[in-house]
């Protein structure tokens, strides 16, 4: 009975209780069980900015192609006559299909007819409203097509006759020629002309402030000469949480240093989408750097509050003795970096222009597309495995551009902004960020 | 490791399912139960894979602790029934040989008192080479304090032969802890 007692008592005091150092990978095995990886980001996120950046380019290219068009055509407006002859080249684009359909139909009788040298007569309607209005329901297929045109008021300009009688070719020449880019420029509007005399329909019908606005717009076009902008920003950044600094605000602290520095850089494209709105998207990378260096007092209670928070000391790191269930913790230091990749999405209003400032608010909305944490220093705390979702988050700004325009293509200012984290989840890492930011911006215009 | 420690980790994990609240459970506890798993089962490898769904176990099944009892006696009934299972599996029935230690083996006092020096590296190590049965009820009667109708309902057998065995037990260790 005695060995029997001597053999238990030999078992409890070397093996109960004991404890075995357990691999680290054993966690990341449970860990991984536990938690499965994220599948990335969803896909909606990209989705949103990468459409907007898509239609932009779309929009930029079109918008592009279409002013080099319009250049094109105002290059040779130098006086009323043809700036109406553009304002008629305009009117007409809106039929050109129907024209065309029209055209193919009638063009083998068009054929017969002009092998003799056809003549297209054309001729200004020049008469009361009524006289119009009777016009109008007769060849409703040109009116219909020239909607803009066709309000009754009639230019009354007697003897102001825009001449389409010399030299219009046959019209299967005219295709041809056109076709081939040898027909003048200025030869357009007659051509236009005489395509829909052809059709039987009346093009010279111009509301006299029709023509009026025309003519006056034409300056005006020449000054809408930016719609789209790409920028570059870049500039430094302040941030309140940085990263864990709750843990460091509770308790007493003494011999407390802190310093933070970071900064943003990024491009955008920005599209005016109204007389002073423009809206943008685009893509910034940004970047926090974090140094901790405390005396940490905090309550038992409070730590296991922090640990809940994700925040640890490891045990061996904390002195216990006194009274007043207090832990402290001696030369806590922590020194980190955080950077993010983040497209955003946003848009500005004009609220105040004098003359080559202008001021604008700023509206943004941005969401992290890549992150990392990377570690220099840290002693007495201890940080679990970073996990990178930590950081996946969006944020809203807002903020005031102020820019100097200093070139009809070029300007440069200050955008400061303000932004939060929207998740609503305080993270392990990071809390619910606020920031300030202050770029300097370069922009070009076009 | 202050109870309240221990306590407070357990309340913040099964009020906020938090992931490091759990891990703090993991860090307090797992060295512990890790080396409770060496003692059952030999090797590191299959002891590292019963901690594993230890834990695994333990963050599933956490709202079906109570509160009521000790959360460590909890988690120590899940891996013990782990690492039975483990032993089950890998077809290690608990056959108790009774030949193992012949009977007219002279057991002295001043081998006992040998045996009592043993170190703690040593008697791991006896204890890992004794026959799964003679291991597992050691542990289970004398390590985990289980009773033999407790044991009787764990390895499928009966209260008396848990007894025998058990006694049997300490004989064939204290044998290897002398020949050894």
């Amino acid at each position: 009975m005695k060995e029997s007692n001597d053999i238990e008592k030999l078992l409890k005091d070397n093996l109960s209780d004991k404890t075995a150092v357990v691999p680290e990978f054993v966690w990341d095995r449970i860990e991984r069980e536990i938690y499965p990886r994220k599948k990335g980001r969803s896909i909606f996120w990209f989705l949103i900015p990468g459409i907007l950046l898509l239609t932009g380019a779309t929009f930029g290219f079109f918008a592009m192609h279409d002013e080099h068009r319009k250049n094109a055509g105002s290059a040779v407006v130098n006086h009323p006559s043809k700036e109406v002859a553009e304002t008629i080249n305009e009117g007409t684009q809106d039929v050109d299909r129907e024209f065309q359909r029209k055209a193919d139909a009638n063009l083998s009788r068009t054929k017969q007819q002009s092998q003799s040298d056809v003549r297209i007569k054309s001729t200004a309607f020049q008469g009361s409203t009524a006289d119009f209005r009777e016009k109008q329901q007769e060849r409703s297929i040109g009116v219909k097509a020239l909607p803009a045109l066709g309000n009754g008021n009639i230019l009354a300009q007697p003897g102001k006759r825009i001449n389409t009688d010399n030299a219009v070719p046959p019209l299967e020449n005219m295709h041809q020629a056109e076709s081939d880019g040898f027909v003048p420029q200025e030869d357009t509007a007659s051509f236009r002309i005489a395509q829909l005399s052809l059709l039987g329909v009346s093009p010279f019908v111009f509301p006299a402030e029709r023509i009026e606005h025309a003519v006056n717009a034409v300056p005006e076009l020449q000054k809408r000469d930016t719609r789209f902008t790409l920028s570059i920003y870049g500039g430094s950044s302040m941030y309140d949480v940085a990263v864990i600094k709750p843990y460091f605000t509770s308790g007493q602290l003494s011999n407390r240093t802190f310093t933070s520095t970071g900064y943003e850089a990024g491009a955008g494209f920005a599209y005016k989408a109204g007389k002073r709105l423009e809206i943008y998207a685009g893509v910034a990378f940004n970047e926090k750097r974090t140094s901790f260096n405390y005396n940490l007092a905090i309550t038992e209670s409070d730590f296991f509050e922090r640990y809940v928070h994700g925040e640890m000391i490891p045990l061996k790191n904390i002195n216990d003795d006194g009274v007043n269930s207090c832990f402290l913790a001696k030369d806590v230091a922590a020194d980190y970096g955080i950077t993010s990749w983040l497209l955003s999405i946003g848009g500005t209003y004009r609220i105040f222009t004098q003359k080559k400032f202008t001021a604008s608010l700023d509206l943004r909305f941005s969401t992290n597309v890549k992150n990392s944490l990377e570690i220099k220093n840290f002693t007495v705390l201890e940080l679990p495995e970073y996990a990178p979702e930590h950081f996946n988050r969006m944020k809203l700004g807002g903020g005031l551009r102020i820019s100097y325009q200093f070139h009809r293509h070029f300007s440069a200012g200050l955008a400061p902004m303000y932004a939060i984290q929207l998740d609503g989840k305080e993270s392990f890492f990071a809390g619910r960020m606020q920031e300030l930011i202050i770029p300097v911006t370069f922009s070009y215009h076009f | 490791m202050k109870f309240t420690e221990l306590n407070k980790a357990v309340e913040a994990f099964r009020s906020s399912k938090d992931p490091r609240a759990f891990r703090y459970l993991y860090d307090l506890l797992s060295g512990r139960f890790y080396y409770l798993c060496l003692r059952y089962l030999k090797n590191e490898h299959d002891a590292q894979d019963i901690l594993q769904e230890t834990f695994v176990a333990v963050y599933h099944k956490i709202d079906s602790y109570n509160g009521q009892g000790s959360f460590e006696g909890w988690v120590r009934r899940i891996t013990v029934n782990n690492c039975l299972q483990k032993l089950r599996m890998d077809k290690k029935h608990f056959i108790f040989n009774e030949d193992l230690l012949a009977p007219d083996d002279p057991i002295d006092e001043e081998s006992e008192v040998s045996a009592i020096e043993e170190s703690e590296e040593s008697l791991l190590k006896a204890l890992s080479e004794l026959p799964v049965g003679y291991r597992t009820i050691l542990n289970l009667a004398i390590l985990e304090d289980y009773s033999h109708k407790e044991i009787g309902t764990m390895l499928n057998i009966t209260e008396s032969t848990s007894r025998s065995q058990l006694s049997r037990a300490k004989i064939a260790l204290r044998e290897k802890l002398n020949r050894s």
